[in-house]
């Protein structure tokens, strides 16, 4: 928990933008992290991000616990990359713009093979349905409880660990064939 | 790895390894988002603003109730209907009451450009449209409706009461 970002919130509420960003720039690593694996492409996820944080600042005084407001803005950006993905792929699986030749033959101890490994991994990754995807995402990848996960997106905790679930197997299955 | 109990694949962990990497936009992010809200009011003027927007639209709704509960108050004189327009040539009031033909009930004009008819309602409730020069459709600007997508252009709504 950063104590520091309360501060900014309340500060920032009054128009304070020196505050605001620094309160962005606390929160852009996490919320990078999960735009770029969500979208997988940089352009997208840039323009997601930056729609998100707009829309934190316009609401930000209603945020009710400036002590979670990374939580709170966290959601504004899960739900902008979600509308963001569905407008992509539909709901489907959306495109990887970084996989290069020789990608299928990657495997994951080989040094020489780290960046094909890592279009892989974004390829399986993108393969995935946008709801799987971002289940696994905020399960595995940003460690939320799926008590979290259900307040987040509103789906149920069965539905969620199904999600999960079949995120992972997609994974797998996709990830093995490549290292065969 | 686990989930739920159940032990994650070692491909999926290692996926996973590679997922949880930071990955960052960099700075560049947040000038373009400072660039947008540096025109903006603050968030507390905002949250403001919204309160007052609303209150604003509850505002008119209440002045909607009044506009309608004096037309519905209006006596054997018929109920007017009015419009400034200066400039227009002919203008007519089309609705629910004349069937929606344009010919039927037309407006006269005053000398200071104001156009009005009366016009004698059964009790009930009628959308209706000024049809400007025969070809602009303009609402009546004492009696603005919501849009209804069941209409392609601008329209006003009146209630009458049964007390006519």
């Amino acid at each position: 928990v950063d104590d520091r970002l309360p501060v900014l919130v309340d500060r920032a509420v009054s128009g304070d933008l020196d505050a605001f960003a620094e309160l962005v720039g606390r929160l852009r690593p996490r919320f990078s992290r999960y735009a770029l694996r969500m979208l997988g492409n940089r352009e997208d996820a840039e323009e997601a991000l930056q729609d998100a944080l707009v829309r934190v600042y316009r609401r930000l005084a209603t945020c009710r616990d400036p002590a979670k407001v990374e939580a709170w803005a966290f959601s504004i950006l899960v739900n902008r990359c979600r509308t963001r993905a569905g407008r992509l792929g539909r709901l489907g699986a959306i495109q990887i713009s970084a996989i290069g030749p020789g990608a299928e033959a990657a495997t994951v101890a080989h040094p020489a093979h780290a960046l094909a490994w890592r279009e892989e991994i974004e390829r399986a990754l993108g393969r995935l349905p946008s709801e799987q995807r971002e289940a696994f995402l905020l399960r595995h990848v940003e460690g939320l409880s799926y008590g979290e996960m259900v307040e987040l997106t509103g789906a149920g905790r069965s539905a969620l660990k199904m999600r999960v679930l079949r995120a992972c197997e997609g994974m797998r299955r996709d990830l093995q064939g490549a290292m065969d | 790895l686990t989930d739920h109990g159940r032990e994650l694949d070692p491909i999926v962990g290692a996926a996973l390894a590679e997922l949880r990497r930071p990955a960052d936009l960099g700075p560049g992010v947040d000038a373009a988002v400072l660039a947008q809200v540096r025109r903006l009011p603050s968030p507390r003027s905002l949250r403001f603003r919204q309160r007052m927007a609303g209150a604003a639209v509850m505002g008119a709704a209440a002045m909607l109730l009044v506009v309608f509960a004096r037309v519905r108050a209006a006596g054997e004189a018929g109920i007017p209907f009015a419009i400034e327009a200066p400039s227009a040539s002919s203008i007519s009031v089309v609705g629910d009451f004349n069937d929606w033909n344009p010919s039927i009930t037309p407006l006269e004009r005053s000398r200071d450009g104001r156009w009005t008819v009366r016009l004698k309602l059964r009790p009930g409730r009628y959308r209706y449209s000024y049809l400007v020069d025969g070809t602009r459709w303009v609402a009546d600007p004492a009696h603005p409706a919501p849009p209804d997508r069941d209409f392609d252009a601008p329209t006003s709504l009146v209630t009458v009461r049964e007390t006519q």
